[in-house]
């Protein structure tokens, strides 16, 4: 393992990628600065670019989007009040209140640093607990694979929104849209009403920047929350590094906690940044002395935020690269990649590729070191893109998609379909579904069909997948799931009851 | 729409496809008991359509929303960057088919701007500027730099 490990960090330290990592970190922290922008809006938009380059180093350039897109929603979290990307919502509560107060410096200091160390932190677990998870995925076999595809849907559907149903919706529709095209095993056409340019379904890249990116961006069309352009002087965003280093050190604790809570978030397939900064948060404020002054520019409030989501793209990769599972939407982008460069994620790819898979995980810490240096350094400027308008942002924005659409396989039917997509991306935003476990679903339909098929040509026996202990297990867990969503959903019921008491008719 | 609506075109939906996967083609060898290329698909129609049942039955609101003229023209301006989003997207790819790549994006960046901007003063010389120095650097950046051909338009 010492030895995968020296070829990884070696080739992570090539120039070639080092210079991916450095331009996807700048250009993940321009996104995450955005307000409205995802990150995986800035992973998929980035992802046409990386066609021309070898496999680590378009991975590299993805983790460097990632890692600088955690961390420069912070940005406008504590200059605008607006949180640059979901994954900052946390950061919000404590990061503006200190600006107003005052100093914008101190705070977006305390973000940056906290943001490194939740990286470090989250790239020991990474570099600890996907090797020997990889070992133990060796030992799954079609059953395994099943049950555990069935386990990452119920948890995406449970956790992801606010409804179970509409959850298991987008995960099926996810699916089944991914059955169009030809049959894994048969070679047999299904659903292309004889379009020839439907042979091939429909490119998954494709879909996910017509879901994420589309919806997302006609959203922030209907929303306008735009700052109109400012030609008064960004705000004074010096930062205090004394100040910044002697807050670090009070909160050792809550970087310890929040990105203990974010890595194990991020292992947990669909619950990504979104949940995990407002639950780093929540845990640090109940482990803190001085749970009353969050939410008032406490410097702790920062940190757990700012902490816990970063740490939490390092947990999405230990599935990713272990087992071939996603842990969270910009991971699922990556398996995409690694699927165009004709990689095959899963259990093999630690053995079989050690120096992409040590590579990606060095490149995460690079990634950091990297952020934190660019991040202080060029905050002023940063401030600044923060006024960008969106009537300008927009067009360019639906362009570049349509470009990426476009060079997957140079045919303008994809942009087509990115359109089609979008629509319905848009359309699920509006009704409430969730489509995390959509694009979850769609990745995983032809491993799970496989799967089953390989298991029941192997052996008919379906009770095998209740008695081979690895896949109850995940059978179980996948039931468990779906009972402590009902569980939490009436807990939740009953206290807003108690809160409101309904008095009788008199 | 109504979550009710939504679960009953689910369901209906899901029923459609399920008719339509008894059209595949048979392949010419016998399929292990019976799992064929619908195998799949219609296990996961079959999920959908309970759902979408679910959903019919225990959705919130009414089965046919209840709109009004004066509803719609009310929730106009709040949707109108989106419909003219959606709409010039379409005109977009066709452009991109006809005239190319750079002319359209050209077009569709200026009128996209132009349609968003809030206010009236706009300064339609930068708005071309920037459009046509973003267009051309794109292609450039992939011609050169990716060696991927945006294409030129079936017109030229």
């Amino acid at each position: 393992m010492f030895e995968a490990w020296m070829i990884g960090l070696g080739a992570a330290l090539q120039p070639h990628v080092l210079v991916a990592t450095l331009i996807g970190v700048v250009a993940g922290i321009i996104v995450g600065l955005i307000p409205g922008f995802t990150i995986v809006m800035g992973v998929v938009l980035v992802l046409p670019f990386t066609f021309a380059m070898d496999a680590l180093q378009g991975i590299a350039t993805m983790i460097g989007v990632a890692v600088g897109g955690s961390s420069g929603g912070l940005i406008s979290a504590c200059l605008l009040g607006i949180p640059g990307t979901p994954s900052s919502v946390a950061t919000t509560f404590d990061g503006y209140p200190m600006a107003q107060k005052g100093e914008p410096g101190r705070a977006l200091g305390i973000g940056t640093i906290a943001s490194f160390f939740g990286s470090a932190i989250g790239f020991v677990i990474l570099a600890t607990a996907t090797p020997p998870l990889a070992e133990f995925g060796l030992q799954f076999g079609p059953w395994e694979f099943f049950s555990l595809i069935a386990f990452a849907l119920t948890i995406i559907a449970s956790l992801s929104g606010t409804s179970l149903t509409k959850g298991l919706i987008a995960g099926l529709m996810g699916m089944f849209m991914a059955t169009v095209g030809l049959d894994p095993m048969l070679g047999i056409e299904r659903y292309t009403f004889n379009w020839v340019e439907l042979q091939p379904g429909f490119a998954f890249l494709t879909v996910l920047i017509g879901l994420f990116a589309w919806s997302q961006l006609m959203k922030d069309v209907e929303r306008r929350e735009s700052p109109t352009y400012d030609h008064r002087a960004a705000p004074n965003v010096n930062i205090p590094y004394g100040r910044v280093f002697r807050d670090m050190w009070n909160s050792k604790i809550a970087i310890l906690v929040a990105s203990l809570v974010g890595a194990g978030v991020g292992i947990i397939p669909a619950a990504g940044g979104s949940v995990a900064n407002i639950l780093a948060y929540d845990q640090v404020r109940r482990t803190s002395r001085h749970p009353n002054q969050f939410g008032k520019g406490f410097h702790e409030g920062i940190v757990a935020s700012e902490a816990g989501n970063n740490a939490t793209f390092a947990g999405a990769l230990v599935p990713m690269l272990a087992l071939g599972i996603p842990g969270d939407a910009v991971a699922a982008v990556m398996i995409g990649a690694l699927l165009i460069h004709g990689l095959t994620p899963g259990p093999l790819l630690m053995t079989t590729q050690p120096l992409l898979a040590y590579g990606a995980i060095s490149t995460f810490l690079i990634g950091a070191f990297m952020m934190v240096i660019i991040q202080t350094q060029g905050m002023r400027l940063f401030a600044r893109l923060t006024l960008v308008p969106y009537h300008v942002l927009v067009p360019g924005i639906l362009v570049l998609t349509a470009i990426g659409a476009y060079v997957l396989n140079n045919r303008i039917f994809d942009i087509w379909v990115l359109f089609f997509f979008g629509l319905v991306g848009y359309f699920m935003a509006k009704n409430h579904f969730e489509l995390a476990p959509f694009v979850l679903g769609f990745i995983l339909e032809p491993i799970a069909e496989i799967n089953i098929k390989r298991a029941l040509q192997t052996d008919g026996n379906l009770l095998l997948f209740l008695t081979r202990p690895i896949s109850a297990l995940f059978l179980v867990m996948a039931f468990l799931s779906v009972v402590y969503y009902f569980w939490s959903t009436s807990r939740d019921a009953a206290r807003a009851r108690s809160a409101h008491p309904v008095e009788p008719e008199k | 729409m109504t979550d009710r609506l939504i679960g009953l075109l689910l369901a209906l939906f899901a029923a459609g496809m399920y008719y339509q996967s008894f059209f595949f083609k048979q392949p010419p060898f016998q399929t292990f008991q019976g799992m064929g290329a619908a195998f799949f698909p219609r296990g996961i129609l079959i999920g959908l359509f309970v759902l979408g049942l679910i959903l019919l039955i225990k959705g919130d609101g009414p089965l046919l929303p209840r709109w009004s003229l004066g509803g719609l023209r009310a929730a106009l301006p709040r949707y109108r960057g989106v419909i003219i989003s959606m709409l010039l997207f379409p005109v977009y790819i066709l452009g991109i088919t006809l005239i190319g790549f750079l002319y359209s994006t050209i077009i569709y960046m200026v009128v996209m701007q132009l349609a968003l901007y809030p206010r009236r003063d706009i300064s339609v010389l930068y708005v071309f500027a920037g459009s046509i120095a973003f267009s051309w650097a794109l292609v450039e950046v992939f011609r050169r730099l990716l060696n991927v051909v945006l294409p030129a338009g079936s017109l030229f």
